[in-house]
């Protein structure tokens, strides 16, 4: 039982601040050695995030099946969601096979017939998926931005002055709007927001700490 | 500028795409609305597993090939745990991979964290104030550094302040709020750019069918 | 109580009075001149400070979704990069990036300009903080090859690689909005360009036109617009901003009827 928890819940831990201490000693210590192991292991975590995301692509599946097979009783609709991830899905993997490079073993995900479907398919919606945001703030701009107290109207007043130094019109006729929008970036976003990186850090560096002294558990355990 | 059926077919693609997500707006559960989410997830999921696979076959899987890096069998090995996720009760095998990725990403965020989010904005609120130039530069600059001063102590020292101390929170929280306002008037310049580029796109459309003009 | 009723205007209302005003500019362009703000400034005399054959790193994003708000940025800052006949080498940092450079590019129409003499495209890969740090310190250790598969040592191919080994032979990094963290360390002078929420929230604390890190920065595609303006290369930046100036003339109107909606209320009690 001990060697048990060991191996899946200390070995981990343990794992993390050996991993981590030679590249910590690197900044302190000029050794070609320790750049060597840094050089190396930094390029890993690009590596093993892209050979993991299969993963999420069958956990993307796994969900969506679930989703169809729980709503069976909710007509054609969820069955004809489930068929259109299937077939928007297949027919990228058909056109990046068929457009695929085999001298080089490149699919053609740059091919200008793939690039087609994804421009036409993915390319504008999605940018209609974030526009969307725009109408939201407008009616959250409506409802919120108020002249209540002496915090509401600060933000009310830095945030339609900076929305109003970037719009053309109004530098244009008003020419001081463009200094004073750049005043209050500089100097009333960045005291308050000054202020919020450096808790950040602090906050990040205490839980970097825990993590290499293996008090935190929270990041490296795996349940399923 | 003539118009082939091809550019005709992708322009009324991106148009009814666009439509499809913004029938959100009227409704929020119907079947435009939710078919567009479906494709957006399908082709951004599935282009990236597809990029990615091209990626490991170059910058991984021949350099171990050709003898140039054969230790990049352990980020493989190590890639390859994450599945065992899939099989319950194998799951915690891949935690020796978060932890892999985990000790490098930690050594390396102290190095650049310190020197970045820490240091910078600590050096940057004094010496703005020591190398102003002009009267008002250096009373601008003092007043964000009091401001982040104010500020970090309403962040850090969460007890409650009486009496004129109070008014350092008080100062605090009002450049707190400036920076929100900051933020909320980002997000509506950059939300509005994008809804300009949908829009459009969306009567790019139109333009054509009825003036013939794309520009 | 006419004034509270303002305050009860069905959301959808709003949102289709906003679609309309900014439909309007599309279909009929008003033509508004555009001022130009100092970080902007600040961006492009940085970049032209620099002698021909300095080496330039440039960050590029390039996410599809993201094109409307940063595309102008790119345009621009490619043609007065190569204007300057600078020697720029290519990041692509997000998955749509190798789509969007051939479409960036060409619309920048870099003639005369080779690709691996005079800039250098690196293929994509997920770029993480100790990635940017391999990057940095060893470029060879992190690219073996360029996107085209031309390895980073071929003297005929790729030459312009020759004498570009680490951080201390980039003279300049136009960095996205995160990334300027990562390299902050290295003392190299950066300037920024990006998105409005990708960038302009992060560049803060990093500017200071005269000591940097951050000498310049264009975010968005209002600033998008000044930077055409400024720069002379004018594109996509300045044809929406008279959907963008009725917009914002818009959300001002409704943020005072919602004000006075407040009066109303007051009143009432």
């Amino acid at each position: 039982m001990a060697s048990r928890n060991f191996i899946r819940r200390d070995l981990p831990l343990i794992m993390v601040a050996v991993t981590a201490f030679p590249i910590l000693l690197n900044r302190f210590i000029d050794d070609p050695s320790l750049l060597n192991y840094w050089t190396t292991l930094g390029s890993w975590t690009s590596y093993i995030s892209m050979i993991a995301w299969g993963l999420g692509v069958i956990y993307l599946f796994n969900g969506e099946y679930h989703s169809m097979q729980m709503n069976r009783n909710k007509g054609i609709v969820p069955v004809l969601m489930f068929g259109i991830l299937v077939v928007f899905s297949l027919l990228l993997v058909a056109l990046s096979i068929m457009y695929a490079d085999w001298g080089k073993m490149q699919l053609g995900v740059t091919h200008p017939s793939y690039v087609w479907w994804y421009n036409g398919f993915y390319g504008a919606q999605s940018q209609a998926f974030y526009g969307l945001m725009f109408l939201y703030l407008m009616s959250a701009s409506y409802r919120m931005l108020r002249f209540r107290n002496l915090e509401a109207s600060i933000l009310l007043l830095s945030g339609v002055i900076y929305t109003l130094r970037n719009t053309p019109i109004f530098n244009l006729y008003f020419p001081w709007m463009l200094p004073l929008g750049d005043w209050i970036n500089n100097i009333g976003y960045t005291g308050g927001y000054n202020a919020a990186l450096i808790c950040m850090a602090f906050g990040s560096l205490l839980v970097g700490c825990r993590q290499l002294l293996g008090r935190e558990r929270t990041a490296v355990e795996v349940t399923a | 500028m003539a118009l082939t059926i091809q550019d005709t077919l992708f322009l009324f693609i991106q148009m009814f795409m666009v439509a499809c997500v913004w029938s959100y707006l009227y409704k929020t559960d119907n079947i435009f609305a939710r078919g567009a989410a479906q494709i957006v997830i399908s082709i951004s999921t599935v282009h990236f597993l597809l990029v990615n696979i091209n990626r490991i076959y170059l910058q991984i899987l021949v350099p171990i090939a050709n003898g140039t890096k054969i230790i990049n069998i352990i980020p493989v090995l190590c890639g390859i745990l994450f599945y065992t996720r899939l099989w319950k009760g194998k799951g915690w095998i891949a935690s020796y991979s978060y932890s892999l990725s985990l000790g490098i990403g930690m050594g390396s965020l102290f190095t650049t964290y310190i020197a970045s989010n820490l240091l910078t904005p600590i050096n940057r609120a004094i010496t703005q104030v020591a190398g102003a130039k002009t009267p008002f530069d250096q009373a601008s600059a003092l007043l964000a550094f009091v401001g982040t001063l104010c500020a970090l102590t309403y962040w850090l020292f969460t007890v409650e302040l009486k009496g004129p101390l109070r008014y350092i929170l008080v100062f605090g929280r009002l450049f707190l709020m400036s920076s929100i306002g900051v933020l909320y008037a980002q997000d509506v310049v950059w939300s509005q750019s994008l809804f300009i580029g949908a829009s459009d796109k969306f009567l790019k459309f139109f333009r054509m069918v009825f003036f013939g003009a794309l520009a | 109580m006419a004034l509270s009723k303002l305050g009860k205007i069905d959301y959808r209302l709003i949102y289709a009075f906003m679609t309309i005003i900014t439909f309007i500019p599309l279909l009929v362009p008003i033509g508004i001149p555009t001022t130009v703000g100092s970080s902007v400034k600040n961006y492009v005399a940085k970049i032209r400070s620099y002698p021909a054959g300095s080496v330039v790193l440039t960050s590029f994003s390039g996410y599809i979704t993201m094109l409307p708000d940063v595309e102008p940025i790119y345009v621009a800052t490619y043609k007065l990069l190569f204007a300057q006949n600078l020697k720029i080498l290519i990041l692509l940092s997000d998955v749509d990036a190798p789509i969007v450079i051939n479409q960036v590019l060409s619309k920048v129409g870099a003639a005369g300009k080779v690709e691996g003499r005079d800039y250098v495209i690196f293929p994509y890969m997920a770029m993480d903080e100790a990635a940017h740090v391999v990057f940095t310190n060893r470029i060879r250790d992190y690219f073996t090859t360029d996107r085209n598969g031309n390895s980073l040592d071929d003297a005929v191919k790729v030459p312009m690689m020759k004498d570009i080994k680490d951080y201390h032979d980039i003279d300049l990094y136009v960095s996205g909005g995160m990334s300027a963290r990562y390299w902050n360390w290295c003392g190299i002078p950066l300037v920024s360009w990006g998105t409005g929420t990708g960038l302009l929230p992060f560049v803060g604390p990093f500017y200071d036109p005269e000591r940097g890190p951050i000498f310049g920065f264009v975010g968005g595609a209002s600033q998008g617009g000044e930077l055409e303006v400024w720069t002379g290369y004018l594109g996509d930046g300045i044809k929406t901003n008279d959907a963008k100036n009725l917009g914002i003339i818009t959300l001002c109107v409704i943020i005072i009827v919602g004000n006075l909606s407040m009066l109303g209320k007051e009143e009432k009690k």
